[in-house]
């Protein structure tokens, strides 16, 4: 038994822990640390590369005033706001991506991202990639040029309010007003006029349990409330079109 | 608080009643709104600052489990 165990004990002192060569082009530039990353987990730092555009997903559910149960994935606008302040005044930052797949949300938290991004001076491409609906088609349309890709969907319908409402003439004339608000923002946004927009509001018949419509790809291009189809490249393109105009005009 | 969605407003709201245990910490002279998940971890629920640039923290970011350590003055 004794014999044994020495043997093991000097057989595993005699084992060298494994290296793991690392290319000298690696070691020459990394520091220490990521040299032990890659010993320990196997895994390198990526080189940080600073990129000239930012990009800004807004996902789920927009949330305003009242934060949502758990169950919903949100997009906070206190966040959003403050991150476009800091890009619009960041010199390092040259140009805004926003990339869409958002079911809607507070009206108010949603016009103010909107209003953020029509009022920024850096050039600024939006892309709804999944879908853009309700309150996401301000949004949508906010940039400086809009994509849509070709499975996207936009859903357009009315306002409806919620929690307790008091069944008196003003409700409806404050529900109006906000939708208002809303129509008006994407018509003198986008190339849509005031009365198709309206329409495809109020159009019944197209959704199974509302009024309204679902655009999809193609269609919110062709009624004027997208610029383009398109995917993520075609974006990015854009954008440094964009920049480069910019810089251009000086 | 209007809500503008295309998703069915039973499923958004289910569960609004819940209650939140949210704490302020301060970071660096960064004030943060957490979320206690057990006793040495937080999610980051907001961010307080008047630095734009803090947004653009990623390790700021709502989401993010912050890990708290003890204090070595």
């Amino acid at each position: 038994m004794i014999s044994y165990k020495s043997t093991f004990n000097a057989s595993n002192e005699t084992q060298t822990p494994p290296q793991i060569p690392v290319p000298p082009s690696i070691e020459k530039n990394a520091p220490p640390e990521s040299l032990n990353t890659i010993q320990q987990l196997g895994q390198i730092e990526m080189p940080k590369s600073e990129s000239n555009i930012h990009c800004i997903t807004i996902v789920g559910q927009i949330e305003g005033h009242i934060v949502l149960p758990p169950q919903n994935k949100t997009t906070k606008y206190e966040h959003i706001i403050p991150q476009l302040v800091a890009i619009e005044q960041n010199p390092k930052v040259e140009g805004l991506l926003i990339i869409l797949n958002t079911v809607g949300g507070d009206v108010e938290a949603g016009l103010a991202i909107a209003e953020m991004i029509v009022s920024m001076t850096k050039p600024t491409v939006s892309l709804v990639l999944g879908g853009g609906h309700s309150i996401g088609v301000p949004i949508a349309v906010a940039g400086d040029y809009s994509f849509i890709a070709e499975t996207a969907t936009m859903t357009i319908h009315p306002i409806r309010l919620t929690g307790l409402v008091i069944g008196v003439p003003q409700t409806y004339e404050y529900l109006d007003k906000m939708q208002d608000r809303v129509i008006k923002f994407v018509v003198e946004h986008s190339k849509i006029d005031e009365s198709t927009f309206r329409e495809l509001m109020f159009s019944t018949g197209k959704l199974a349990r509302d009024i309204g419509t679902i655009l999809v790809g193609t269609d919110a291009v062709e009624c004027g409330l997208i610029d383009e189809v398109g995917g993520i490249g075609k974006a990015v393109n854009k954008l440094e079109e964009l920049i480069k105009e910019k810089k251009q005009r000086g | 608080m209007i809500l503008y969605t295309a998703m069915p407003l039973e499923l958004v709201l289910e569960g609004i009643d819940r209650t939140y245990n949210y704490k302020e910490i301060d970071i660096n002279d960064i004030k943060l709104v957490i979320e206690p998940i057990d006793i040495n971890h937080g999610k980051i629920v907001r961010l307080i600052s008047t630095n734009p640039q803090d947004y653009l923290n990623g390790e700021l970011s709502p989401g993010k489990i912050i890990e708290f350590k003890i204090h070595q003055a």
